[in-house]
């Protein structure tokens, strides 16, 4: 017997805002996964200023022609430049050599370039996210990191957090608005910070009080630790020849500079 | 280890059940129920009456209980059985999204199953079925929890239950997210299925629907056990447990 349990008006046949699937949602998570990781290792560790330049201009670009919603992109990246701004001020006051001085205060050269290479790495690991999280939902993200021998208790971790962050969220939000309506109206007074530790603590202790349900439903369906999953899709050879390929750029640069430039 | 007998199959004996709190708190005081195979058994009571507390100890989640347990012959109190138990009873959970943690619905439903050691292929069927027995859309299988209704998580939740086939199914607060639609047609599905059933709730129209008889627990204590009308009728005893007479109860004077 087939039983509605109501809820029809509710029926979503369609995510909100569902879009054309991604070029990059065609290849294997755990691909773009160890693609991703082997570009971001890169970006991290290089200091040439003239290579650091050209993998963010290449991903930015990336990022905008085959990323989602490119002016989400965009916005991302203003916001990562605005939230660097603290460390254009203070990191070429605390370099050496030739500098400048401003208002009484004296800037480095070394010092604006720490910060320009600190402000290149992020952008361009951000724009590798962008590009290689394309559209696909965080469950294949599951997959791909179970697939490249993530440990099976990292996975779970990701797992559960990326599930109940959403629920969280709407706990917070619920919360706040609860508390606005009667009368608290945040700021950043002794009153307001008194009001957010009490909203984040109250938040901390129903987490806890959920974590602790959530435990006893899965001991309840039989969980033993090991965390099954219905379907993982299979790699295929164009998954296989993106990784080889993305890697092989990536190292590139490094084999140019320590093999032939010395 | 305990087997489950075939002719214990479904059966729930619950006899002097204690637990106390951490802190001292008494949750449940000796309380003895029985629930033959196939019998849909409601427990009422008022909020704190330690309905859900009750639900826990059958399947062995809190630990410190005093009493026996014993579900298909299997001893909630015996650590080698609960594995076997857990098979055989079902909780559905109060807050479907407590139950609900896999990435999909379809994933979320062959967790037990794949869980109880089934192949992929047998663990995908049972989901299947289990979800249309329900009457979750299909369209839907893939869809995250998070972005279901309260209606559509419920669904899913006793879906989940009933892909591990368990002959116990436990149910808390079954009605809590549930339009008068909802709620109805959820009646009429447990009462088409054939597990055993316990079924914990202050919704007492749908007790009403779906069971035939109901004990009445309030302060950890069992009060009464009887046939559902019968306990629900006595306006004085459902007042004195913060409860009241069903609606549909009441003899309406016409003219």
């Amino acid at each position: 017997m087939a039983a509605d349990l109501g809820s029809h008006s509710h029926d979503h046949s369609h995510f909100p805002g569902e879009r054309r699937p991604l070029v990059i949602d065609r290849v294997h998570p755990s691909c773009r996964l160890a693609s991703a990781c082997a570009w971001i290792a890169l970006a991290a560790v290089c200091r040439d200023a003239w290579i650091l330049s050209m993998i963010m201009a290449v991903w930015t670009l990336l990022a905008l022609a085959f990323g989602p919603a490119p002016g989400q992109t965009l916005s991302r990246m203003g916001g990562l430049a605005l939230a660097l701004l603290p460390a254009w001020a203070i990191l070429p006051l605390f370099g050496d050599g030739e500098g400048f001085e401003l208002m009484g205060l004296g800037f480095h050269f070394s010092g604006l370039s720490s910060a320009a290479a600190l402000q290149a790495k992020s952008t361009a690991i951000l724009a590798m996210v962008l590009f290689h999280g394309g559209d696909t939902p965080w469950n294949k993200w599951v997959w791909g990191a179970r697939k490249i021998g993530a440990p099976r208790s990292l996975v779970s971790l990701f797992t559960f957090t990326l599930r109940y962050m959403p629920l969280l969220a709407e706990e917070g939000k619920r919360t706040m608005t609860a508390a606005r309506a009667r009368g608290f109206d945040g700021g950043f007074g002794t009153r307001g910070y008194a009001g957010y530790a009490s909203i984040i603590g109250s938040g901390l202790v129903r987490s806890y009080h959920r974590s602790e349900r959530v435990t006893r439903a899965l001991q309840a369906r039989s969980f033993g630790g090991d965390y099954h999953v219905l379907s993982e899709p299979d790699l295929g050879k164009a998954d296989l020849g993106f990784t080889i390929v993305s890697i092989a750029l990536a190292a590139a640069p490094l084999a140019y500079r320590f093999l032939i430039a010395g | 280890m305990n087997e489950v007998n075939p002719p214990d199959a479904g059966s729930v004996e619950i006899s002097g059940l204690s637990y106390s709190y951490p802190g001292g708190i008494m949750a449940l005081e000796k309380v003895s129920l029985e629930a033959r195979p196939g019998e849909k058994l409601g427990l009422i009571g008022p909020n704190g009456a330690g309905k859900s507390t009750l639900f826990l100890c059958i399947l062995g989640l809190v630990e410190g209980f005093m009493g026996e347990v014993k579900v298909g012959g299997l001893s909630a109190t015996e650590k080698r059985d609960l594995g076997r138990l857990r098979r055989e009873v079902g909780l559905v959970f109060q807050d479907a999204d407590d139950q609900l943690f896999n990435p999909t619905v379809i994933e979320d439903v062959a967790f037990g199953p794949l869980n109880l050691g089934l192949p992929k292929e047998d663990a995908l069927q049972r989901s299947e079925t289990a979800l249309a027995q329900v009457g979750f859309p299909s369209e839907l299988f893939e869809r995250p929890p998070h972005m279901l209704s309260g209606g559509q998580k419920r669904r899913a939740a006793i879906a989940g239950i009933l892909a591990m086939e368990p002959s116990v199914i436990l149910l808390d607060e079954p009605t809590s997210d549930l339009d008068p639609r909802g709620r109805r047609n959820l009646a009429r599905l447990l009462s088409s299925l054939p597990q055993t059933m316990l079924i914990a709730s202050h919704d007492l129209e749908f007790v009403l629907m779906t069971c035939d008889r109901v004990a009445l627990l309030n302060g950890g204590r069992k009060i009464t056990e009887g046939e559902t009308r019968v306990v629900m009728a006595d306006e004085a005893l459902m007042e004195e447990n913060r409860l009241e007479k069903p609606h549909s109860l009441i003899a309406h004077k016409h003219g």
